[in-house]
């Protein structure tokens, strides 16, 4: 980007490559805000998220939005936008890597990205120490703003703990014991507590619990272990493609019609892969966002993803819009990609750009100063009767049941365990 | 290749302190059972099932090491290689999957044959490393061929809706697509059975990997016959890997998460056996499902919870260490095979 730029931001970019060049990172902690500020016209942005492995359709859809943000931004602030994209595949070093390279070598002004929580966790530390902006696209581990937040990650959807407690009253309506199959990393690990402790608060009694490897393909074990719980329900905490294979076996063995069963966090396009009947298993789930929120700006967004996408509009798709549109927006409010200015033009910031429109909800959303989390409301949905699931211009197969503000889920800053 | 070598002489030298082991499984198989009635049973036959699908996949690598002497480490790409071209003739040409389940195997043992010819055949007379490393190298390339063909996002095929639901087998209900790949299994290895033991084919495979010079003496073409070998070990490789991945799915890991599995599998069974590698998925099969409903009974009788550990990937490999201190050379392995 172009500008002036100060002694200390010139000092700690300039470190920050030298860094990079010697193969080393870390350094440049402590020597002033990160990225110019001399405007923010001509911006470079990291986008490094998993782009293969078992969340390469995430991280693709998440990049896909990302780009239809570009268009808009391009097109409504007459900024230019060069995205620099790359693969964090499953691994978190991987990802410290991308971002690394894509700030020292490509220039990146600010960076986003990852959807394992566990990747989301490092890259937010590389990016806190050296004092770059980083958005974790689409990672949900509670962690991100608690223990491991930090004063330049900020975390643009929503916690696990906030979609946990969305759907916490309606399964503690729905079955008084459960039992809780969860993915074994941090993303699960999270989900797993935030649940637990929901349902535990509500009077409820969590029977069990398996901690199943991610990714895996055998799933039978785990559903055996639930069948003999002797629990109400089942929480199926299971991330990315996993839950629709845990899903299909959970059909073949019989389950589906004795169980209620209950999903934190819903993407639509884990379910595209089933057949519709099978698609309807999830009796609760929540979700940060989907096709089922039938606002003119978020059907218009789902047109222009089916369009341009390879996939049908889901969730990623519009994280990766919100991740771009929030962090420009940053960068031209304040005149700046300085990691300090855009992160005192994001802090208590209110979001009313297009991204709050296709996301829905009448609470409206804004960046608690306190964590970095971006409070915005949450859904629960259900699976459509299957004769009106319709497929054109794009799935839509779940419609929206309840709607939660943001501040009625969020755990108060003080729960977070975060420390800024 | 052997049937079995376990004898009643070999039971006589047991020591009394595996004696002791087998009372002790048997007890906490019984206490198990005493505590969780319905799990361990359902357990017990997933394992089983599970078991089946562990030969099936380790049938094409059992034959090609047990008879030819090779170390096969592609034998995971090619299990790859097979689910792969399933995804292509079911989503891209439409075609039906029971078309892919012919396909697939064909063009992999073709692979198979392509490579046995321009690269194995070469290394016969060779140490098993040197086959071990050249199975290797082939296993990269057809790993990045793979991604860069295919990509490398997670791909999946529809399976026949008929197969797509539950079995109810009185005391538990088990995938019907799981049961159809037991009954595969046991054809599959019933048929491979007889050609090995049955046959002129195969008696003379064997009789060439026994002495080859003598083989050739009396007219036995034996280069084609080791290329149909090993196009069979392809070919059931990929056959695997189309009935293995039409429920879980292609990854481009698939690969390398199950020749280390086919391999512990050949090992505990005793490499050269058929019969032990069948004996060995079973079991490592049933194990994995068993152990950790055992640990938690465990737990729950003498009141210790640190004991219920969630070990199950760790079993085959911890099956495979207590069999080898035991019989180094596996369950039913031939004395001085690749020793």
């Amino acid at each position: 980007m172009s500008g002036n730029n100060t002694w200390d931001t010139v000092d700690r970019r300039t470190v920050l490559r030298a860094a990079g060049a010697a193969g080393i990172g870390g350094l440049a902690g402590c020597l002033g805000g990160g990225g110019d500020e001399g405007g923010a016209n001509d911006l470079t942005v990291g986008v490094a998220t998993s782009l293969s492995g078992p969340f390469s359709v995430f991280g693709q859809a998440a990049l896909d939005g990302a780009m239809l943000a570009v268009e808009d931004l391009e097109e409504e602030l007459g900024v230019s936008i060069t995205v620099e994209d790359g693969d964090t595949q499953l691994d978190p070093q991987t990802g410290v890597s991308q971002l690394q390279r894509m700030v020292t070598e490509a220039d990146a002004d600010f960076t986003m990205g990852a959807v394992s929580s566990s990747a989301a966790q490092a890259m937010a530390s590389w990016a806190n120490e050296n004092e770059v902006i980083y958005m974790p696209t689409g990672a949900h581990g509670d962690g991100l703003t608690g223990e491991a937040c930090g004063p330049y990650s900020f975390r643009p959807t929503a916690s696990n703990s906030m979609l946990a407690a969305s759907i916490g009253s309606e399964m503690a309506e729905s079955a008084d014991s459960w039992y809780l199959l969860y993915s074994d990393y941090a993303w699960g690990q999270t989900a797993q507590s935030a649940v637990s402790r929901i349902l535990e608060e509500q009077g409820k009694e969590v029977v069990g619990r398996s901690a199943t490897p991610f990714p895996a393909d055998d799933y039978s074990p785990y559903l055996n272990e639930a069948d003999n719980s002797d629990a109400d329900g089942i929480g199926m905490l299971i991330a990315g493609l996993d839950l629709r294979k845990a899903s299909n076996q959970l059909v073949s063995q019989g389950m589906q019609g004795d169980y209620t069963l209950a999903m934190h966090q819903l993407e639509d396009a884990v379910f595209w892969g089933l057949d519709r009947e099978s698609a309807g298993i999830l009796d609760s789930a929540g979700q940060v966002w989907g096709p089922a929120v039938d606002t003119d700006a978020s059907v218009d967004f789902c047109e222009r993803v089916a369009e341009s996408s390879n996939t049908d509009p889901y969730v990623r798709h519009f994280l990766g819009y919100l991740s771009m549109d929030q962090a420009v927006r940053a960068a031209v409010r304040a005149d700046s990609t300085n990691a300090d200015d855009m992160r005192g033009a994001l802090e208590g910031h209110e979001v009313s750009s297009m991204a709050a429109d296709i996301k829905g909800g009448d609470s409206g959303m804004y960046w608690r100063e306190g964590d970095h989390q971006l409070i915005q409301p949450t859904y629960t949905v259900e699976a459509m009767d299957v004769e009106t699931m319709s497929e054109d211009p794009y799935k839509r197969w779940f419609q929206t049941v309840n709607t939660f503000d943001g501040d009625d889920v969020a755990r108060p800053v003080s729960e977070t365990g975060c420390s800024m | 290749m052997s049937t079995t070598e376990l004898t009643r002489e070999d039971l006589a030298t047991v020591s009394p302190a595996w004696w002791a082991a087998g009372l002790l499984t048997v007890v906490l198989l019984a206490v198990t059972f005493a505590v969780e009635p319905g799990l361990f049973i359902d357990q017990a036959i997933g394992g089983l099932v599970y078991g089946m699908v562990l030969v099936l996949v380790t049938l094409g690598l059992s034959l090609i090491l047990g008879l030819m002497g090779i170390v096969n480490f592609a034998h995971g790409a090619f299990f790859m290689l097979g689910a792969y071209i399933s995804y292509s003739v079911v989503v891209t040409l439409g075609l039906p999957f029971w078309a892919a389940l012919i396909l697939a195997p064909l063009i992999v043992g073709v692979v198979g044959v392509v490579l046995e010819i321009t690269v194995l055949r070469y290394l016969y007379d060779s140490d098993p490393i040197v086959s071990l490393l050249a199975t290797f190298g082939l296993t990269m390339m057809i790993e990045e061929v793979i991604r860069a063909y295919w990509g490398t996002a997670p791909l999946e095929i529809s399976r026949p809706s008929v197969l797509t639901r539950g079995t109810d087998l009185g005391v538990t209900t088990v995938p019907t697509y799981r049961l159809f790949l037991v009954g595969v299994a046991v054809i599959t290895i019933a048929a491979v059975y007889l050609l090995i033991s049955r046959t002129d084919f195969g008696l003379t495979i064997r009789a060439g990997v026994q002495d080859g010079e003598m083989t050739e003496f009396v007219g036995v073409n034996l280069p084609i016959r080791f290329t149909a070998m090993f196009f069979l070990g392809a070919a059931l490789a990929g056959f695997a890997g189309v009935l293995y991945s039409a429920e879980t799915g292609m990854r481009t890991t698939m690969g390398e998460t199950f020749v280390i599995l086919a391999f512990v599998v050949v090992v505990v069974g005793g490499i050269g056996s058929l019969f032990g590698s069948v004996v060995s998925g079973i079991l490592i099969g049933v194990s994995a499902y068993l152990t950790p409903v055992v640990l938690s009974a465990l737990a729950e009788v003498t009141n210790q919870p640190w004991l219920a550990l969630q070990i199950r990937n760790l079993v085959p490999y911890l099956v495979m260490i207590l069999i080898l201190l035991y019989r180094p050379r596996g369950l039913f392995g031939e004395e001085g095979f690749l020793e």
